[in-house]
């Protein structure tokens, strides 16, 4: 006998999304995960100049906001045939790598902390502390609903825990919307910045600008090492049996990206059965089988057999994961093995904690990197190649790049100053693929098995933390 | 709890920094001293097809504070992004707010009207489903481009029907007052302070088309601070040499793109599109994404923003 619990929608991520699962004896039998919204953000570029797509293209998300505009835009620049001068590729990265940062920070305490803490606990606080006492009276007023937790779960509700957590909750938003400001300072403004273009980095730079972005880069670092990281370790302290949930097939996908003298911070690769291989974009292929799609790509809500509109990709038939933590494997990361070990896993593996962990880890290496790549930008040297932003220019161009969420990839086909052809394969596509050719998508994968002992009416507040281990961006992986 | 003065005060900071002006600061702070904090109207918000590009901004704020915002100003019951319940729980969270009533329900992105399994709302289509939740609303708030005007899901060949409220409103026959929001995304300062006008007044704004005037009344080009170059005829030609030109001649939307871009700023007022020397791309126009070239020069396209300018800009005594 097997009990069906869904957990619809799935709150707390970027965008529409619900899972079903069947329970039998305790554990997830079946699971069918559904992206639930479709623009065709692929389909209205055709026609439009490919100049188009470095605004439009960004649009695709507005939690991953910077990422597809630096992919779509490294794909102009193959078609444009320009490449960017040093000091506008050191911006790019600087923009990247903050905002990658800032991404895993609101996933862990906004979208992600509320699964593991109780934070109804940090109310009926009566010390010095004025902000926890701002806090509490919030909490405990009538007028809050949206911190009202009826998911059923083992919560941490230890007072002290939760109160430092509600603390850290407010910060990560405030710390945000500095970095945010340090983005702005150098692309005009966020979210979507328009200083990117096919050649470089329009704005003016100068010493000031780099002061601020240097002072917000400060602060977001002294915020990854002092609160993230313990707090990251908190919960993987006290929720040790994470480290065997939300185990997927444990094959990684990464790109090359975030250069610096030192060499690239991340290497390109694929995990295929324990054994690393280059990759090979030839052998990326997406499966429409379960999704809302016909044979040739046009959208069809009533198409036969499909339940979801994120399409599936395969590689060479295998579905990988990517995120952080496959950034890991695939670097083999020393430091973050070390990481590892303080908890007794002795090899890096998928796992829910694991991408928790892999997350805070990724933020402390970004932080350091930034220090150092903001570094080499030259005061006075050029930030962008010109190039005619309405030239008919033909071509195809590739940017392979990197999100918070994993590997990111835009292809573009341009003819005579047209996009024929717009394909991206983002990395939630690969996470939240549904079911095709045999295999169940990734996040699917990690589902089964989960272990059930809340289940109930708004489905099992373990499956959900299974699902936003991942950092689900729905919007992107259906676009 | 803070004082009854300091109160007062803070609400007056946040209105006179949301709405500039001291008249506003007045009813706000006003309004918010006569209602308790628990009668305070609730907000529901729903997303349609979006990319919630505008909820982030509105973390990130401006000179409006997002966790004033939800903490001391509003009653933020339902967030898909933010609440921490989820699946049934949550819908019956948002179900209980919306049939209460007096609710003010904040939409971000657009309704798929033809292909309506392109966006649900729990189990039902959002098309079929939003109608309920609006029917007892005391004001809508259109978030965003998306909401206001169809924005990006509904240019090219829009292939998923996807509407705009006011039109949803109209095929379901639902008459409420809408407040617009443009923007692809909405400048926060704009959202927050609309609501907590609405919210602290029981009044809607001094609005032109349903968009609130204070902060969609003039064109970028007027308070443009690049101006000058323009009036000189210095037009910006390489990106890499010219750091202080006017970027009409690239395509700027400024002269077409009602909007306070130029004074209010962006995140933390650092920057704002055109300082970092890169052409406005109208997205709180009602046409944006427009049909083809976002980035036009002079060449060939019958909705050129120079000829637009010289319509309704010069046309009307170069206001």
């Amino acid at each position: 006998m097997s009990t069906l619990l869904s957990v619809d929608p799935v709150s707390r991520i970027e965008g529409h999304m619900s899972v079903e699962t069947a329970v039998e004896g305790g554990r997830v039998s079946k699971v069918r995960i559904a992206g639930n919204m479709y623009r065709g953000m692929e389909r209205l570029l055709f026609n439009r100049h490919p100049v188009d797509s470095a605004r439009i293209a960004q649009r695709i998300c507005g939690v991953c906001h910077e990422v597809h505009g630096i992919s779509s835009v490294m794909a102009l620049e193959q078609i444009f045939k320009v490449t960017p001068p040093a000091n506008g590729q050191v911006l790019r990265d600087m923009i990247l790598g903050l905002h990658i940062v800032t991404d895993h920070l609101l996933h862990f305490y906004n979208l992600c902390s509320p699964d593991y803490i109780d934070y109804a606990a940090a109310a009926g606080y009566s010390g010095r502390d004025a902000n926890l006492k701002n806090i509490s009276d919030w909490i405990s007023s009538s007028g809050t609903m949206f911190v009202i937790n009826k998911t059923p779960g083992d919560y941490i509700r230890d007072k002290e825990v939760a109160r430092r957590f509600a603390l850290h909750y407010f910060e990560a938003l405030k710390i945000r919307a500095e970095a945010a400001s340090g983005l702005a300072l150098i692309g005009g403004k966020v979210p979507f910045i328009h200083a990117l273009l096919p050649g470089g980095i329009t704005t003016e730079i100068t010493t000031d600008t780099l002061m601020k972005y240097y002072h917000v880069l400060t602060k977001t670092a002294d915020f990854v090492n002092n609160s993230f990281i313990p707090d990251v370790m908190v919960l993987a302290e006290r929720y040790p049996e994470y480290f065997r949930i939300g185990e997927a097939y444990n094959t990684f996908y990464a790109h090359t990206s975030l250069k610096s003298k030192k060499g690239w911070l991340f290497n390109s690769g694929v995990i295929v059965d324990g054994q690393k291989q280059p990759f090979d974009y030839k052998k990326v292929k997406e499966l429409l089988n379960s999704s809302f799609y016909n044979p040739d790509g046009s959208p069809n809500e009533s198409a036969k057999g499909a339940y979801s509109w994120i399409k599936a990709p395969r590689y060479n038939g295998f579905p990988l994961e990517t995120g952080p933590l496959a950034r890991m494997a695939v670097n083999n990361d020393q430091g973050f093995r070390q990481f590892l070990a303080r908890f007794g896993q002795s090899s890096i593996r998928s796992s829910v904690m694991g991408r928790l962990l892999a997350r805070a880890y990724e933020s402390r290496l970004l932080c350091n990197y930034l220090f150092e790549r903001s570094e080499e930008f030259v005061i006075g040297k050029s930030t962008i190649n010109h190039v005619d932003l309405q030239a008919n220019v033909t071509g195809e161009g590739i940017g392979f790049s990197l999100a918070a969420r994993g590997a990111l990839v835009h292809h573009i086909k341009a003819y005579n100053g047209k996009v024929t052809d717009y394909r991206m394969i983002v990395p939630s596509t690969w996470n939240f693929g549904p079911t095709a050719g045999g295999k169940h998508g990734v996040a699917e994968k990690s589902i089964l098995g989960t272990p059930v002992r809340f289940g109930g009416e708004s489905g099992s507040i373990e499956v959900g933390r299974v699902i936003r281990s991942y950092d689900p961006c729905t919007a992107c992986s259906v676009h | 709890m803070l004082s009854r003065r300091d109160f007062i005060k803070r609400c007056r900071d946040i209105s006179v920094a949301v709405f500039g002006a001291e008249i506003f600061a007045a009813d706000i702070a006003e309004g918010f001293m006569k209602i308790a904090a628990s009668k305070r109207p609730q907000i529901a918000f729903v997303q349609g097809q979006s990319c919630t590009g505008c909820t982030v901004s509105m973390t990130y704020g401006n000179e409006t504070d997002f966790i004033d915002f939800v903490t001391r100003l509003v009653r933020v019951q339902v967030h898909p992004n933010l609440s921490f319940s989820q699946g049934h729980g949550y819908m019956q969270l948002l179900d209980s707010v919306t049939s209460a009533g007096g609710h003010v329900l904040v939409l971000e992105g657009s309704i798929p009207a033809r292909m309506k399994k392109a966006c649900l709302l729990g189990e039902e289509p959002l098309y079929n489903a939003l109608k309920k939740h609006l029917e007892k609303a005391s004001a809508v708030v259109a978030c965003g481009t998306c909401a206001c005007s169809g924005g990006i899901p509904a240019s090219g060949r829009n292939e998923t029907g996807s509407i705009d409220i006011a039109q949803y409103m109209r095929q379901v026959g639902i008459n409420k007052p809408l407040i617009k929001i443009p923007g692809c995304p909405i400048q926060p300062d704009r959202l927050m302070g609309t609501v907590a006008y609405i919210v602290a007044t029981g009044r809607l704004p001094e609005m032109k088309n349903n968009i609130p005037v204070k902060y969609f009344g003039d064109l970028i080009h007027n308070n443009c601070h690049r101006f000058q170059y323009f009036s000189q005829d210095i037009y910006l030609k390489d990106f890499n040499t010219d750091k202080h030109s006017c970027l009409l001649k690239k395509g700027c939307r400024g002269t077409i793109t009602k909007s306070d871009c130029p004074t209010r700023r962006w995140n933390g007022g650092v920057n704002v599109c055109v300082e970092s020397n890169t052409p406005c791309v109208g997205c709180v126009n009602e046409k944006w994404p427009f049909k083809e070239n976002i980035y036009y020069e002079s060449r060939n396209i019958e909705d050129l923003p120079w000829n637009d300018f010289k319509k309704n800009v010069l046309g009307r005594g170069g206001k």
